[in-house]
């Protein structure tokens, strides 16, 4: 076990690459991080069909737990994400992206929980992916509300601070949203290890795994998604 | 393929497969969860808002009929008061009448009982006038069975005649 141990603190975070050749390009990808996605999707999947389940039930029917259970999700995630839209129209219009963002985001931090498992937040391709997302959506619900000209005005008003403007919102706001989660994720998964070597004999390991990732997953998953809610209202909201 | 170990902060095309992979999940979930959420809640809220409203316009209703009943209870009272006034001054007024009516009838009666009294008056004072005549002529006789002057004859006279008046009004005296 500790032989274990000392190996993944070794290689810990490292990930392994595999290079496939198509066409004379050099592809790399991070098969594991890819599965681990994959699972937490169909896990957020296998979550979606069993609400889906629950709401066919007449809505005039006193609503079961599971409706109980998705009438008071779905009322915290407005309070606590969508109403920090400027306009609770447009909230409810987010309310699908990110819904699924959170969702997945939480589903993927929690993966670590599971045995042989791990985050694909701990990968900078995932966080970093999805902050770009996020910063190409603001974007374009920046040019929708406000025209290519509002666009030219975020940037280049006054000319002289335009630089500063676009590396901070162009390159430094994607880059501190997806390391910030990436980080957080990492050094959880680093702490967990190194606790768990050092702390072995006299700690349930799951109990302590269990401990730190229910919580802090939670609260990772709700962070990345608020700055979400953030950038994209400060895009869209009038000055 | 090869594999190999990378960096911990190794950028390759595993960002833009797992991008495509969320965008599927999106779309999976866009038609599998949030349509029919955002459906189900949205009813629920309709339900809840119509059953809310619902609601509101009994407890209006049952506010209403609260101050209905209420006014009616004050005119009721009002009623009430206005048929014991009724009532009262109906009784007043068959007192009065009754006091009226007693009057009368003891002023009719105290009436008939002063004409019956004049009537006992008067048979009385015929009978005395019939004693005294009697007396008149006992008088004479016992006049008559004297020697009589002119001045004794009318001497006597005047007292039997003053007797008669003296005793006609005690006899009146004593009848009143």
């Amino acid at each position: 076990m500790r032989e274990q141990l000392g190996r993944l603190l070794e290689r810990l975070g490292q990930k392994e690459v595999a290079t496939w050749h198509i066409g004379g390009f050099a592809i790399q990808v991070d098969p594991k991080t890819i599965v681990m996605s994959g699972i937490a999707s169909i896990l957020v999947l296998i979550l979606a069909l069993f609400l889906r389940r629950a709401l066919r039930q007449p809505i005039e029917e006193k609503p079961n737990r599971t409706q109980g259970a998705l009438d008071i999700a779905m009322d915290l995630l407005d309070s606590q994400l969508l109403g920090n839209f400027s306009s609770p129209g447009f909230g409810a219009r987010m309310l699908p992206f990110i819904g699924t963002l959170f969702l997945y985001i939480l589903a993927s931090n929690w993966l670590s929980l599971l045995p042989g498992l791990e985050a694909p937040t701990a990968d900078p391709n995932v966080t970093l992916g999805l902050a770009l997302m996020v910063l190409v959506m603001s974007h374009y619900y920046l040019v929708r509300t406000k025209g290519l000209r509002g666009l030219g005005k975020e940037y280049f008003s006054p000319w002289w601070l335009s630089p500063i403007k676009i590396l901070s919102e162009v390159v430094a706001r994607p880059l501190s949203h997806g390391f910030r989660l990436f980080g957080n994720v990492f050094a959880e998964m680093v702490l967990v290890t190194i606790f768990l070597a050092k702390l072995e004999p006299f700690v349930v390991p799951i109990g302590l795994r269990a401990i730190f990732g229910i919580g802090f997953g939670l609260i990772q998953a709700f962070v990345f998604t608020i700055l979400t809610v953030a950038y994209i209202n400060l895009a869209i909201e009038k000055h | 393929m090869g594999a190999e170990w990378g960096k911990i902060i190794d950028f390759n095309w595993t960002l833009v497969i797992n991008l495509l992979q969320f965008a599927v999940l999106l779309v999976l979930l866009r038609w599998l969860l949030w349509k029919p959420a955002i459906k189900y809640i949205d009813k629920r809220r309709e339900l809840i808002a119509s059953r809310m409203a619902a609601a509101k316009t009994s407890e209006e209703k049952a506010g209403e009929l609260v101050v209905e009943r209420e006014a009616e209870l004050v005119t009721a009272k009002k009623e009430s008061v206005a048929i014991l006034e009724e009532a009262r001054e109906r009784a007043e007024k068959s007192f009065e009448d009754a006091k009226q009516r007693a009057k009368e009838e003891a002023d009719r009666i105290l009436a008939d009982a002063r004409v019956q009294m004049e009537h006992e008056r008067d048979r009385v004072l015929a009978d005395l006038k019939a004693q005294y005549a009697e007396m008149v002529v006992l008088g004479t006789e016992r006049v008559l069975s004297r020697e009589v002057r002119v001045e004794d004859h009318r001497r006597l006279l005047d007292q039997l005649l003053a007797e008669i008046d003296e005793a006609a009004l005690d006899g009146v005296k004593e009848k009143r």
